[in-house]
């Protein structure tokens, strides 16, 4: 168990944060500015808190009363960085092996090959860094990370650099091989649609505080206001402007039917329809009630923990919840022609 | 005409050996110049390298005056029987001092183009600040490395005033390139036996410039 309890004043803001996170995947969610990569930083032994203590699994990592700062390399922590941060000057095998050889043999959990199979990053390992795509260096970071054994992992919006497909895998990965490793996780992100998914707990900053802690639907339903400002991040979430004609607004892109009573004229807003309730057609639907029928081409089906999602592109990208079933009944597969049907009653104003 | 090849092999062993010497301090210094703060940095900064703004005859003067027979390490070297004014040692001493800013500057600037994020990495996977310096900082930095001890090698090479002031002109002893042009030039018959020297030294600076250049490109590669 990682508990952390610090303090440090920075020119303009003052972090002052206080959580304990339990051995499972953990978010610690907030806008940018919020102290999210600080935190990271000083659980890492990367930069000093002011004042306060850190511990993880009863061991003191810092403490300023007892004087006490571990150095990074003596915290038992990985770390995943943003940019992946492979060694440039070495090859995927090498960058893996610099971290498992400084682990002695009895004391590391985890088989070279079996990280590599579950990462499936064979095919990488002769490669240099500047040959991988973000995906495939994130995946390399990972392994890396977990091969130096930590005790906790930390994962710095990793994410972040990733294009819409290359974060659905790797998400996958990382939830596949955390669950597998029974690893713990403290996983910075101010991505809510994909923590919605995978976080088991989250820990919510503002302004360098902890402002809240819990299972993350019922959380995000307590933060869910404060949290507009990142709304781009979550999935089928559309800037609108109203159209001169009544019940529709568009993106720039397309447009929407949606309820006129939603908006006036000339003003712009947000819309999220959410992916579950998207239904996706092989054929033209035509004698139908629902308002918006959007043309679309599969970009990705993506499965993230048990639910499976398409990813859409009809001339916006929209993600669609379906079931398993469905991709093998309708064989859905990447680059098929599909409609998309959306009830104007369906979107949520944000 | 002739070539002077004892000449031109002491210049070359006292250069090369003023490259040893300096090559690890040099580093270490361009290193903590580039990674650390510390107090009185700046002034380090500037002892380091003062000797490319002071005249290398003021150089030599104050490494006599440090190190010379009046001096009480000077006696001490004397009495262990390894006296170093007016020795071969002195001219390697006054070379490494006047080209040691050239290489620390070098190593400092290669040092900081190494961006510090990657060496956090390592610490995270438990390695020590050594083994971070030995196996990502020195990779990542070797080419700016190896370009700043070409281009001190070729000022080690050319080193006039310090040595001349501190190792003396003597013939077989102290008396390199530059040295021996210096007293061919004041020899009624030395102008044709300078000339070959004057070539050489020009070759040799030529060859340092450009490995210099071309270890630069490829340190500009690598960032690209």
């Amino acid at each position: 168990m990682l508990k952390i309890d610090i303090k440090r004043k920075f020119s303009d803001f003052f972090l002052s944060v206080a959580f304990q996170m339990k051995d499972e995947f953990t978010a610690l969610l907030g806008k940018s500015g919020a102290g999210k990569t600080s935190t990271l930083s000083m659980i890492a032994g990367l930069s000093k808190p002011d004042s306060g203590e850190i511990s993880l699994n009863g061991e003191i990592l810092f403490s300023s009363e007892r004087k006490i700062c571990l150095k990074p390399q003596e915290r038992d922590i990985g770390y995943v960085f943003q940019e992946a941060r492979l060694f440039p000057n070495m090859n995927c095998a090498e960058n893996l092996k610099f971290a498992s050889s400084r682990v002695r043999s009895n004391q590391q959990p985890f088989r070279f090959d079996d990280i590599v199979g579950l990462l499936q990053i064979e095919h990488l390992l002769r490669r240099m860094p500047r040959n991988l795509s973000g995906g495939e260096k994130q995946r390399v970071a990972l392994g890396r990370a977990i091969l130096s054994a930590p005790k906790l992992l930390l994962l710095d919006e990793p994410l972040g650099a990733l294009d819409i497909n290359a974060r659905l895998v790797f998400l996958q990965f990382l939830q596949e091989t955390i669950k597998h490793l029974h690893l713990p996780a403290l996983y910075v992100t101010h991505d809510i649609a994909n923590i919605l998914r995978c976080a088991d707990d989250i820990v919510y900053l503002e302004d360098g505080a902890v402002r809240g802690q819990g299972e993350p639907t019922r959380l995000l339903q307590h933060i869910q206001p404060s949290l507009a400002p990142v709304h781009d991040e979550v999935p089928n979430v559309f800037e609108v402007s109203a159209s001169r004609r009544s019940s529709v607004c568009a993106t720039g892109k397309i447009e929407f039917v949606i309820p006129q009573v939603d908006f006036q004229k000339n003003e712009s807003f947000f819309l999220n329809i959410p992916a579950s309730e998207i239904i996706l057609s092989l054929t033209k639907p035509t004698e139908i009630s629902a308002s918006n029928i959007l043309k679309g081409e599969i970009v990705n089906i993506a499965q993230i923990g048990v639910r499976f999602f398409a990813q859409v592109d009809a001339g916006e990208e929209f993600m669609v919840e379906i079931l398993k079933a469905t991709v093998q009944r309708l064989s859905l597969h990447k680059e098929q022609e599909v409609y998309l049907i959306i009830k104007a009653t369906s979107f949520r104003r944000l | 005409m002739s070539v002077n090849v004892p000449v031109i092999i002491l210049s070359l062993k006292v250069a090369f050996a003023a490259l040893v010497f300096i090559l690890p301090i040099g580093s270490f210094f361009g290193w903590l110049l580039a990674r650390k703060d510390f107090p009185g940095k700046s002034f380090v900064d500037a002892l380091i390298n003062i000797p490319l703004a002071l005249p290398p005859v003021v150089t030599g003067y104050c490494l006599l005056i440090i190190f010379g027979p009046g001096s009480s390490i000077g006696r001490f070297f004397d009495r262990i029987g390894f006296p170093i004014a007016f020795t071969w040692m002195a001219a390697v001493l006054a070379a490494a001092v006047v080209s040691m800013p050239l290489l620390t500057r070098a190593v400092r600037v290669a040092v900081e183009s190494v961006d510090p994020k990657i060496e956090d990495a390592a610490r995270m996977l438990r390695a020590g600040e050594i083994d971070i310096f030995f196996k990502i900082t020195l990779p990542l930095s070797k080419h700016g490395i190896i370009s700043g001890a070409v281009l001190s090698f070729g000022r080690a090479i050319g080193e006039f005033g310090a040595t001349i002031v501190f190792a003396g002109n003597i013939q077989g002893e102290t008396q390199t390139i530059p040295l021996a042009i210096f007293s061919y030039l004041n020899q009624v018959d030395g102008e044709a036996r300078a000339k070959v020297l004057i070539l050489i030294a020009i070759v040799i600076a030529y060859l340092s410039i450009a490995l210099n250049e071309w270890m630069l490109r490829k340190v500009r590669d690598a960032q690209n």
